[in-house]
């Protein structure tokens, strides 16, 4: 009986320090589910027991009763390092998901951006205060538009927008207040007397709770240019 | 009975719920699932037979305790092979 308990703890001295060498020279990578603390958490565990079954071989063959005497405390890690180990591999589970989602959204934004930028139309997105929120290329080149690469904010030239006869302003606030889908034509007058005549459809952006977030204008190149 | 044994198989209670509630959302390797639970299974029954040694048919149950470090080094050792072949295949396909 005694040499089958000999035989447990020299199996298990082998097999822990081979499984501890194993997981230690496994490479990691932080963004990915085998992160070094999970790693490191495990060699601990295993090696817990490399002393464990150390001790108590060295026990057998009278070489040392020291490290016995520590055994039992020393085993006391291995549930708190296995707990370690388990939540170390599911926050990085999470942190891998949260990181995959991310790419995906970018990816999908990035699509969305370049389909806009294809499209000869100009597309804009303008919020309730009449400021310009999103630009394609076909409207920033249209209309001058620039964008601060930084805040990603769309900055406007010096032009006046005039809709149907009504007042000119600064913005689009004028199209913005008839939230009904429409089409009509808008005149755009620079401060250096050139003019664009556009004819714009705008389409409100309800939130979730029915009110209206922002219009979506959309017009074709400019039919007229002219200088006045 | 030591005090330090009592204790350990205590603690290991305790944090047993834990472990499971954390290790059911792990989308681990399918194959190193059974090997770590045995090994885990392994020394929390070293922990119960090292109590139960001192209670009563030490030498046999001493003797469990001894083989289950064994039976936990083996699993061990297959939980670590698993998992180091599945984090290189995935490094290989990245």
């Amino acid at each position: 009986m005694e040499n089958v308990a000999i035989l447990g703890d020299i199996v298990g001295f082998v097999c822990f320090l081979a499984a501890a060498v194993l997981l230690a020279s496994t490479p990691t990578r932080p963004e990915r589910e085998y992160t070094p603390a999970l790693k490191w958490f495990l060699v601990s565990a295993f090696l817990v027991y490399v002393y464990s079954t150390g001790a108590d071989i060295a026990e057998q063959f009278k070489l040392t009763h020291l490290p016995d005497y520590f055994e039992g405390y020393v085993e006391t890690l291995f549930p708190v390092l296995t707990l370690c180990a388990v939540f170390a591999a599911y926050s990085a589970q999470q942190v891998t998901d949260v990181l995959r989602s991310q790419r995906a959204l970018a990816n999908a934004h990035e699509l969305m951006t370049d389909i806009m930028d294809a499209a000869p139309a100009g597309i804009m997105f303008v919020d309730t205060a009449g400021r310009v929120s999103f630009a394609n290329d076909a409207a920033k080149e249209t209309l001058e538009l620039s964008e601060d690469p930084e805040t990603g904010r769309v900055t406007v030239p010096g032009w006046t927008v005039s809709a149907a006869g009504g007042p000119a302003a600064d913005d689009f606030s004028a199209l913005v207040s008839d939230v009904a889908r429409g089409r009509e034509p808008v005149s755009v007058l620079w401060h250096d007397g050139r003019r664009i005549d556009l004819r714009v459809s705008s389409e409100p952006l309800r939130d979730a709770t029915g009110g209206v977030g922002g219009v979506v204008l959309t017009f074709e190149r400019p039919i007229t240019s002219s200088d006045t | 009975m030591g005090n330090s044994e009592v204790f350990r198989l205590i603690l290991a209670v305790i944090v047993l719920p834990v472990i499971a509630t954390f290790a059911r959302r792990l989308r681990v390797v399918s194959t190193a699932t059974p090997w770590a639970v045995g090994a885990v299974g392994a020394i929390y029954a070293s922990y119960v037979f090292s109590l139960a040694e001192n209670m009563a048919m030490g030498d046999v149950f001493n003797m469990m305790q001894h083989v289950m470090y064994g039976v936990a080094g083996v699993c061990v050792l297959r939980t670590a092979v698993v998992i180091r072949r599945s984090v290189v295949l995935e490094q290989e396909r990245a």
